[in-house]
């Protein structure tokens, strides 16, 4: 370790003063500005990296899966041909509708539903550590992301929200990371409670949705989308199955335990809701 | 200099394969912490001294890639350093237990330091749990990839290649 010399211990005394410095910074949550320069330009060299990791690995996968599926690929062609055609059909359907649906609301006045911008990326990295849930996307202030927009899944399920945002990258706080708090409201037309869901630590999807109030009615099955009462989310985006149900706070409240309808660790491509 | 340079490509090449491990597997449930396997077997390879500016670095790029400059692995890091210097010159190099032992009981205090710092884990959670369900297999994992890396030290320094842990 240390030979007590005059260089040794000048040399600990340093170190020490660095660190208690830095501890000092971090546990008062000080924010030097030329400090997150430094580290938003450290942070931006870093993703192209990444971003190129991501693309030859999804190459050099896409090569040799292809290369020893040609049989399959070639069946699965011929299937999907004949989808395209039914799905065809279907689609002239639902453009019809859609028309008359679009029709009928604007003679109604109705706001649409869901008539958020999207905007799609790609996962290039992971979280280093195991503590915080977190993933890297290919897009940044360059693309018109800002801190605090919800990203969702293709099929519209809820997967966090932007923590960081780089030049041409992002971090999104995934919904199962432990400082993740969304309000929630059951979707069931006989049950509207509401409650807080909280994100957990460690390899499990639970996530726990909690303050429940103890005469709601919520039961196992139960889908749980977002209530919308805050302005970070537009509501009714799906979030979690409700798994368990357990009285809290000494049956003042109930809790909730979860199960995400998103894989937020197979996740490759996700969508940020730029506007709502 | 040369030496730090080297230290920092290192350092830069296990922060890149830390945060692409899930890319190549997605299934994977425990993220080891290759950074931290790196500067400890620094420590006990070549001391305190010439290890602390590795930890202390690769502590503040871990923390820039979880989106703050000054995180709680900027300090962890080199304390954890520390302690395990404290072996450094004080077993043969063909001793193949001591490096993983040390790694193991490394990850254990950097984990434990880490969650003493981060506030809402210790209102939150419950220490017992998350000490059985993620520090104890991530240490176990930590202590296997050093185990690795060690033997591959060995045998290329063996052999007269590069040291390239300096």
């Amino acid at each position: 370790m240390f030979d007590f010399n005059r260089t040794s211990i000048i040399t600990l005394i340093f170190i020490v003063l660095i660190l208690s410095i830095l501890g000092f910074l971090f546990l008062n949550d000080i924010e030097i500005s030329f400090l997150n320069w430094i580290s938003s330009r450290i942070f931006n060299l870093f993703t192209p990296v990444l971003n190129l990791i991501n693309k030859v690995y999804d190459q050099v996968t896409g090569y040799f899966s292809a290369l020893f599926s040609i049989n399959d690929l070639i069946e699965e062609n011929r299937r999907l041909k004949k989808e395209i055609a039914s799905i065809d059909r279907q689609k002239m359907i639902i453009q019809s509708v859609i028309r008359e649906n679009n029709r009928l609301r604007s003679m109604l006045s109705f706001k649409e539903a869901n008539d958020f911008e999207v905007l799609g990326a790609e996962v290039i990295g992971n979280s280093s550590t195991n503590w915080e849930k977190k993933i890297i996307i290919n897009r940044g202030a360059e693309d018109g992301i800002r801190n605090r927009m919800p990203v969702i899944t293709y099929n519209g399920f809820l997967v966090g929200k932007i923590d960081y945002v780089g030049s041409n990258s992002s971090h999104v706080m995934l919904v199962n990371d432990s400082e993740f708090v969304v309000g929630g409201i059951i979707s069931r037309e006989d049950s509207r409670a509401i409650g807080l869901i909280r994100g957990s630590v460690g390899g499990k999807k639970m996530n726990i949705m909690d303050n429940i109030a103890w005469n709601e009615d919520i039961a196992v099955g139960d889908t749980v989308v977002t209530s919308g009462l805050s302005n970070n989310y537009p509501p009714g985006l799906k979030i979690a199955e409700i798994t368990e149900v357990t009285a809290d706070n000494y049956g003042v409240s109930q809790k909730a335990e979860l199960q995400l309808f998103a894989d937020t660790v197979t996740i490759e491509e996700v969508l940020v809701i730029t506007e709502f | 200099m040369r030496d730090y340079a080297y230290s920092f490509l290192i350092l830069i090449v296990l922060l890149l394969c830390q945060l692409s491990v899930r890319t190549f597997f997605p299934s994977l449930i425990y993220i080891p912490d290759f950074l931290l396997v790196f500067v400890v077997l620094k420590s006990l390879i070549k001391g305190y001294k010439s290890s602390a500016v590795s930890a202390l670095t690769a502590g503040i790029l871990q923390d820039i890639l979880l989106g703050e400059f000054i995180g709680a692995f900027t300090i962890v890091k080199p304390i954890v350093t520390f302690f395990s210097s404290a072996l450094s010159g004080r077993f043969f190099a063909e001793n193949f237990v001591i490096p993983p032992a040390v790694v193991f009981m490394a990850t254990i205090l950097h984990e434990t330091l880490f969650i003493l710092l981060k506030e809402n884990f210790n209102y939150n959670f419950d220490f017992i749990s998350l000490f059985i369900n993620i520090i104890l297999p991530l240490a176990f994992i930590n202590a296997s990839i050093a185990f690795v890396f060690y033997l591959f030290y060995y045998f290329l320094l063996s052999e007269g290649a590069v040291d390239w842990i300096e």
